[in-house]
């Protein structure tokens, strides 16, 4: 049902399908840095770090996905790394935001200027 | 002299390259502590490789576009989750806002005036003032709309009463007398102007919010 508040949870924005994405995608756990990295080679989307993090501590509020502190290096000036690891919430999430997609997009053509469809 | 060849012949005897610490500090002031040392980790990482690899120059400008790209999410995230800040900045920039409008739109009226345009009809000087006024408080109210547009409508009261604590100070005399270079305005003057504008603040803040 449309009004239902549990299906409006659901709900994923643009970004946030993508950072679930990219987690699925590097196994399930990852780091930030991996996050960004995926996002910005696979969606060919830069990705401000600062808005990455947000992001994702929107998401482990949401308990779409959940963190814990890795190791510290001196590369990083001696601060720890944060993994993501997603949740069963998110899963479903994405599974639900994915099925719409495909859904919209299923036999659909997208013509360019000269009626080429792509 | 450290250079990006240098570092490539020879990463390990490099000195550590560190990021532009205002840079740093200013993420370190508006990331939260649940995720600043990760971000500013991975930044830092990045950098490090982006130094080794492209030199100084390319590693600071990354790093700078950034903390550039980031920093409106990461105000974003504070003005949500941080209400006294919210109610804060909101009242300096509604307040800023209207300084601005009505000092600008006060200078500009003094011209008009000094070139007879308005001389001789006080009514039509009055009515212009009126109307830069409540244009004025309404761009005020349209700002606090912007900015507080995902905060709970309990604090539209102290934004108010933020806003019109510091309409009383820059009604101060001293203060008054350098802004609009007028003559200073009694307390009962201002609190009546002020009331006299609230629909006008309160119209602005509806229309920012709902944007």
């Amino acid at each position: 049902m449309i009004g239902n508040p549990k299906n409006k949870q659901r709900n994923l924005g643009e970004f946030e399908f993508l950072i679930l994405a990219a987690l699925v995608r590097l196994g399930g756990v990852a780091d930030g840095a991996a996050i960004r990295v995926q996002i910005e080679q696979r969606a060919k989307r830069d990705v401000a770090v600062g808005a990455l993090y947000t992001t994702l501590d929107r998401m482990e509020k949401k308990e779409l996905v959940r963190s814990r502190l890795g190791e510290a290096t001196a590369k990083r000036g001696g601060r720890a790394r944060r993994q993501y690891q997603i949740e069963a919430k998110g899963s479903h999430s994405l599974r639900h935001s994915l099925q719409g997609i495909q859904a919209m997009t299923e036999g659909l053509a997208i013509r360019n200027a000269y009626g080429i469809c792509r | 002299m450290l250079t990006g060849f240098a570092v490539d012949m020879d990463p390990e005897k490099a000195i550590h390259p560190t990021p532009p610490q205002f840079a740093k500090n200013w993420l370190r002031l508006l990331a939260p502590t649940a995720f600043a040392d990760a971000m500013l980790g991975d930044m830092e990482e990045e950098f490090v490789d982006q130094y080794a690899h492209s030199g100084a120059d390319k590693a600071r400008r990354w790093y700078w576009s950034q903390v550039l790209l980031s920093t409106p999410a990461l105000v974003g995230r504070v003005i949500r989750v941080q209400p006294i800040f919210l109610t804060f900045i909101s009242v300096i920039a509604g307040a800023l806002a209207l300084k601005v409008w009505i000092t600008f739109a006060l200078y500009l009226f003094r011209k008009l005036y000094e070139i007879n345009l308005f001389q001789g009809s006080v009514t039509a000087a009055l009515s212009t003032r009126l109307a830069i006024e409540l244009l004025g408080f309404y761009v005020a109210g349209y700002v606090l709309g912007r900015i507080v547009r995902h905060a709970p409508a309990r604090f539209a009261k102290l934004w108010i009463a933020g806003l019109f604590v510091l309409w009383m100070l820059l009604a101060l005399p001293p203060l008054w007398l350098e802004i609009t270079g007028e003559v200073p305005m009694p307390v009962w003057y201002r609190v009546a102007w002020f009331v006299l504008m609230l629909p006008s603040l309160w119209a602005g803040t509806l229309t920012g919010k709902r944007h």
